[in-house]
């Protein structure tokens, strides 16, 4: 539920984006989408197509999500890569170095939701 | 047509204000807590129990986040602290903007420790900072064995959980040593202390491992 205000706030900065550059309507969003925000892909989908389809200049645009794979770095072995995803756990990857086990890691990349790119029409 | 490469994060600006936040709390002498845990685990219990026991030796404000209703503020406002109330709606967690309106309405200048109780919810709270100095996440052993390996994104971030209703352990058949290693495979650096929301239990215990400031 928490992509509900995620979404919103996409969707005013890109509404505002967009009004700035004096667009007739909104053609695609690009959002991409980090591995280890705890935001979830299908809602985002549902959530902003929904709130943009109550805009006058969002009313046909496509959405398009791409995944952003997470990156860390181990303090403990100096491992850096991506994680693992297993069992329990599949709704994100579980902090936890696949090489020596620790949990003390730095998160590289894959903790945002970026707002990419946007094609519009004037 | 025309194409406008933006490349901005969906999130600065939630955890841009958390660190203002932080910041403006540690201006103002204040150590805050997020209090997060499920529906019904017993986190405004233990923020009584926190404040009953802590009130003589620190002036304490309490921030209640609920979805619309002023129960748990009301419950703690009997203790003749500052409370506010701070309502998401439709929402799930609290998030830095909300917590900073809160913020708002409280005398920060008079008070030196401050509990937030987050929204009931063991998964969405984890992922808003809030811009707080410590994460205590209650839970409790009628929410079953496989609690904390299940909730791993909240329990990695903790730095003390309480596991309440210590009294039910045996009807429930649950083994605390047991939810302890689920909680040391994930975090080895955070403590589990069992208590009793009802009696006080365990609650001493709990505020020794807080590194409350003196």
């Amino acid at each position: 539920m928490h992509e509900f205000t995620t979404v919103k706030n996409i969707v005013q900065r890109v509404i505002e984006v967009s009004q700035e550059e004096g667009a007739k309507e909104i053609l695609r969003l690009e959002i991409g989408l980090g591995e280890f925000t705890l935001l979830e892909k299908e809602q985002m989908e549902f959530w902003l197509n929904q709130m943009l389809s109550e805009t006058e200049l969002g009313k046909s645009t496509e959405v398009v999500l791409n995944r952003i794979r997470g990156l860390i770095k181990c303090k403990g072995c100096g491992y850096e890569g991506t994680l693992e995803t297993s069992g329990l756990d599949h709704f994100f990857p579980i902090l936890k170095c696949p090489k020596c086990g620790s949990h003390n890691l730095e998160i590289l990349r894959g903790d945002d939701c970026i707002i990419q790119r946007l094609e519009i029409d004037k | 047509m025309k194409i406008i490469k933006l490349e901005e994060s969906a999130l600065r600006k939630g955890r841009d204000l958390a660190r203002e936040n932080k910041k403006l709390l540690d201006e103002k002498g204040v150590y805050a807590f997020d209090v997060m845990g499920s529906v019904g685990s017993g986190k405004t219990s233990i923020i009584y129990w926190l404040v009953k026991k802590l009130k003589d030796r620190y002036d304490i404000g309490v921030i209640a986040g609920d979805l619309t209703t002023e129960v748990d503020a009301e419950r703690i406002e009997k203790e003749n602290i500052p409370v506010v109330q701070a309502h998401t709606g439709r929402v799930c967690h609290l998030d830095s903007s909300l917590v900073r309106m809160a913020m708002e309405s409280l005398p920060l200048e008079d008070i030196n420790i401050l509990f937030i109780e987050n929204v009931g919810n063991l998964i969405c709270p984890a992922a808003f900072p809030l811009g707080i100095h410590s994460e205590l996440v209650v839970t409790s052993v009628t929410e079953g064995p496989y609690i904390v390996k299940k909730h791993p994104y909240t329990f990695q971030r903790a730095d003390l959980v309480a596991i309440n209703k210590i009294d039910l352990r045996d009807a429930m058949k649950v083994s605390i040593e047991s939810l302890k290693e689920d909680l040391k495979e994930l975090n080895p650096d955070a403590r589990m202390i069992g208590t009793n929301g009802i009696t006080g239990e365990g609650v001493d215990k709990l505020i020794q491992c807080m590194n409350l400031p003196r």
